[in-house]
């Protein structure tokens, strides 16, 4: 009895952590540190006119926001990528559950979904151009061409690779297959369809600012556009670090959903006997 | 007269499975061949067998978690087509929700029966209590060791409150102190209300120390020896030693090869 | 049968199908499912595109408001055909890709080494992962006019955006790849007197193509991106150059035609890669990862 009893005590003591937790986190502050560090020396030193500083970026990103300039263009872009990706993860979650469960969605769907796959979606921006005409409809299609198809996928392959072990322990107590299907296998796969979710958002944030750029220029995209046609670095940077920031962000406030949900298949290794 | 005593009967099942070869060629592998055998009301029986002599799957067919192809399984006078409630499942990987605590994963079979949360919570601790785990009730699975969680897979069997239990290798995975702490521990459950129990295992002293009948499977569901003549009960671990036990041993060991 | 129980002498009665018979019935379902299999796989990706394309065919043709457009389909395969068989379309492709083959090498030759020797060095790869991290979730086109500001608009300017659409894909797979070589397998190359620069070269080098592969796939898709977006916003020439033109001259059918023939190009490049990789990481699978 004891020797059962003993075990989880020391385990508790030292709580397994997995291995790529323990990379030093620190380092990568230290290397984006340095990064800034560097950049803002060179842009002191007037290496040449097209680097500012640092300080100079950040300061007129502060000063756009302090002056309401960015408000517009902020608010058009996020509510364009927002409804974008909504869709894009309603569409996908189940669309990749459905290949998943029923080998005929699959037959039907997976050598477009693997087409899809396989073009740089940026390639068919032009068609939906031609299609959608010029409007934040267009914006919104090109979003959702870019993250879905991921999605997809992914949900795809996380249901697919589900724990049915668990599946099958649930039929055995006598659970309803929907039931078991969205409290068990579905929930099991939840850490997985979140990767897709989270690289179909970093794919969301290219889709907004490739589509405002290539299409309609609005958004972001055009006063980044204002700034390069003035030659103005300092403004074409600002812009470059705001969309930076949201898509690392959002993909951090994402990341945070996925710890809250599946804190179980975040926070420990996978059980091992 | 016997047949009352009866309480799962296994009759004349077949299942096969299967199996392509290459170049469009079929091949069907039977798993289990016209495979027939009675267990008794409150009766512990083993069964072993090498890998892959198919006592997983007649396991699981009276789970009803495998379709048979031909014959019946009669589970206290009823046919089985499909999981039921007199029958609760132990599987070899415990397989417990890793997101949920040992209490809710002890609970999940009274969930699903509809049992309302008050209650399924005092019945799932009855039962981690049993398993000697009534302290642990809120621990994750992954915080907890593999015999543990094996415990608390037991638990979640015995707190639906079965007829029949059924054991497929529950300890086939775990070192070999915890498991005889289970084995030990399995028995006191069992003479305290006298399951049926069915115990699938390749470990030949662990199905002579726990069962009142063993049958040796060959392959196929073909069974070879049936051995009910076994040491009185209450067994201790010195028996293991006992001529009798090394004799049964030898009987065993010898149909099995 | 010695297994013979009670029951049995009462249940032989019922008649029960010779074994043989059962397994013919096994096998006729097993093999009616698998041809039902294949008609569906093939049957229904086909289906949709007929109906898609007959869709597009109908509804193009039938238009009530002329304005839009939309080109049929028989249009476009015909302005396709005529492309493929257009010198300024071919002459158009030079220049673009041209600048897609410099770049995309430039970046082959420096991220795949890089990537590889990141992944075994701990301190370089906790430096760079950040970056890298960044990369991946950032539109890489917001540096794009920065780079037309510093070059103006030249040959060496599209060469650097692609370089820098394409770097982090490649680096990022071949990273991974090396820092999963397992430990066990360095420590066995040591322990049998391999030398430092034997061990790149016959373990952690090897061990890592299929995320050079992966790499390669990843980068080719976003050089094409790179090649394409530069072309139609800022610095309009070669394909970017013609699809504008079309646009403006309402020529819809060419537009969808360019843009098929290089969605081909790319898919193709990419599934050449992806085979590749398939194959190596499935068998190396087996063997040598952690």
């Amino acid at each position: 009895m004891t020797a059962v009893e003993v075990a989880p005590t020391s385990a508790k003591a030292q709580p397994r952590i997995p291995r790529r937790k323990m990379r030093p986190i620190t380092l990568e502050v230290i290397g984006l540190a340095v990064g800034a560090l560097a950049w803002e020396i060179v842009g002191l030193a007037k290496v040449s006119r097209f680097l500012p500083p640092l300080d100079d970026v950040v300061g007129r990103i502060w000063d756009l926001l302090q002056s309401g300039q960015l408000r517009e263009p902020l608010t058009q872009s996020l509510s364009n990528l927002l409804i974008g990706y909504a869709i894009s993860v309603g569409i996908g979650v189940t669309v990749g559950t459905l290949m998943a469960v029923s080998k005929y969605v699959d037959y039907a769907l997976r050598i477009y979904v693997n087409g899809l796959m396989a073009t740089p979606s940026i390639l068919l921006v032009p068609i939906l151009y031609v299609v959608f005409g010029l409007s934040s409809f267009t914006l919104i299609a090109v979003i959702v061409l870019y993250a879905t198809v991921f999605i997809v996928a992914n949900t795809r392959s996380a249901v697919l690779g589900a724990r049915h072990d668990l599946t099958e322990m649930s039929q055995a107590f006598g659970t309803h297959p929907v039931r078991g299907f969205f409290e068990v296998t579905l929930r099991s796969a939840g850490p997985e369809i979140f990767g897709g979710l989270r690289l179909g958002m970093g794919r969301a944030v290219k889709g907004m600012f490739n589509g405002e750029l290539l299409i309609a220029v609005v958004g972001l995209a055009q006063i980044e556009r204002t700034y390069a046609g003035a030659f103005d670095a300092t403004g074409i940077l600002a812009i470059a670090l705001t969309i930076l920031i949201i898509a690392v962000a959002l993909t951090a406030a994402l990341e945070a959903l996925n710890r809250a949900l599946n804190s179980w298949a975040v926070s420990h290794s996978r059980p091992s006997s | 007269m016997v047949e009352r005593d009866v309480m799962v009967q296994v009759d004349r099942v077949s299942k096969s499975f299967i199996k392509h070869a290459k170049r469009g060629k079929v091949d069907v592998v039977p798993v289990l061949r016209e495979m027939s055998l009675d267990i008794h009301r409150a009766e512990f029986v083993s069964i072993v067998g090498p890998t892959g002599c198919g006592k997983t799957s007649v396991l699981r067919a009276i789970a009803g978690l495998l379709p048979i192809d031909g014959g019946r399984i009669v589970v206290d006078g009823r046919e089985v087509n499909g999981p039921g409630r007199e029958r609760a499942m132990v599987f070899q990987d415990p397989t417990l929700l890793p997101w949920a605590s040992a209490l809710d994963n002890a609970a999940f079979g009274l969930k699903q029966r509809g049992i309302r949360k008050v209650e399924r919570r005092a019945r799932a601790q009855e039962a981690l209590d049993l398993v000697g785990l009534g302290h642990r009730s809120g621990a994750l699975p992954q915080e907890l060791s593999g015999g543990m969680r094996q415990r608390v897979g037991i638990a979640r069997a015995l707190a639906v409150d079965p007829s029949v239990l059924l054991m497929d290798e529950p300890f086939g995975a775990l070192d070999e102190i915890t498991r005889r702490t289970l084995q030990d521990q399995l028995v006191r459950i069992w003479e305290q209300d006298k399951k049926t129990v069915i115990f699938i295992t390749h470990s030949v002293e662990e199905a002579l120390y726990l069962s009142d009948r063993i049958f040796v499977m060959s392959h196929a569901g073909h069974i070879i020896e049936t051995i009910s003549d076994l040491m009185p009960r209450p067994r201790t671990r010195e028996q293991e030693s006992s001529e009798e036990f090394v004799m049964l041993r030898a009987k065993i060991w010898e149909a099995l090869s | 049968m010695e297994a013979m129980t009670a029951s049995d002498a009462q249940t032989a009665k019922r008649s029960a199908p010779s074994l043989t018979s059962r397994d013919e019935r096994l096998v006729r379902d097993w093999k009616r499912g698998r041809r039902r299999n294949r008609i569906a796989a093939i049957g229904l990706p086909l289906a949709i595109a007929i109906g898609f394309v007959s869709y597009w065919q109908y509804a193009t043709t039938h238009r009530s408001n002329a304005s839009v457009l939309i080109p049929t389909f028989t249009d476009f395969v015909r302005a396709t055909w005529k492309l493929l068989g257009l010198g300024d379309f071919w002459h158009a492709v030079w220049i673009s890709e041209s600048a897609l083959l410099t770049a995309f090498g430039m970046a082959v030759a420096i991220g795949i080494p890089f990537g590889i020797y990141v992944g075994r060095h701990r301190t370089l790869d906790g430096l760079t992962s950040g970056y890298l991290d960044i990369a991946v979730v950032t539109p890489t086109a917001v540096f794009m006019p920065l780079i037309i500001v510093f070059l103006g608009p030249t040959y060496w300017a599209r060469v650097t955006v692609i370089f820098i659409f394409a770097f982090a894909y490649i680096v990022l797979p071949c990273r991974v790849a090396s820092s999963t070589v397992s430990g066990d397998l360095v420590d066995m190359a040591h322990s049998y007197g391999a030398k430092k620069t034997a061990v790149w070269r016959d373990v952690i080098v090897p061990a890592s193509v299929p995320g050079i592969f992966a790499g390669l796939r990843q980068g080719v898709a976003h050089a094409f991106t790179g090649m394409f977006l530069i072309e139609l916003t800022f610095l309009a020439v070669g394909l970017g150059y013609l699809i504008v033109g079309y646009e403006e001259a309402f020529d819809p059918a060419y537009v969808f035609g360019v843009s098929l023939i290089i969605v081909v190009q790319a898919a193709v490049c990419m599934s050449v890669f992806q085979y590749v990789e398939n194959r190596l990481s499935a068998q190396w699978r087996s063997a040598g990862r952690k």
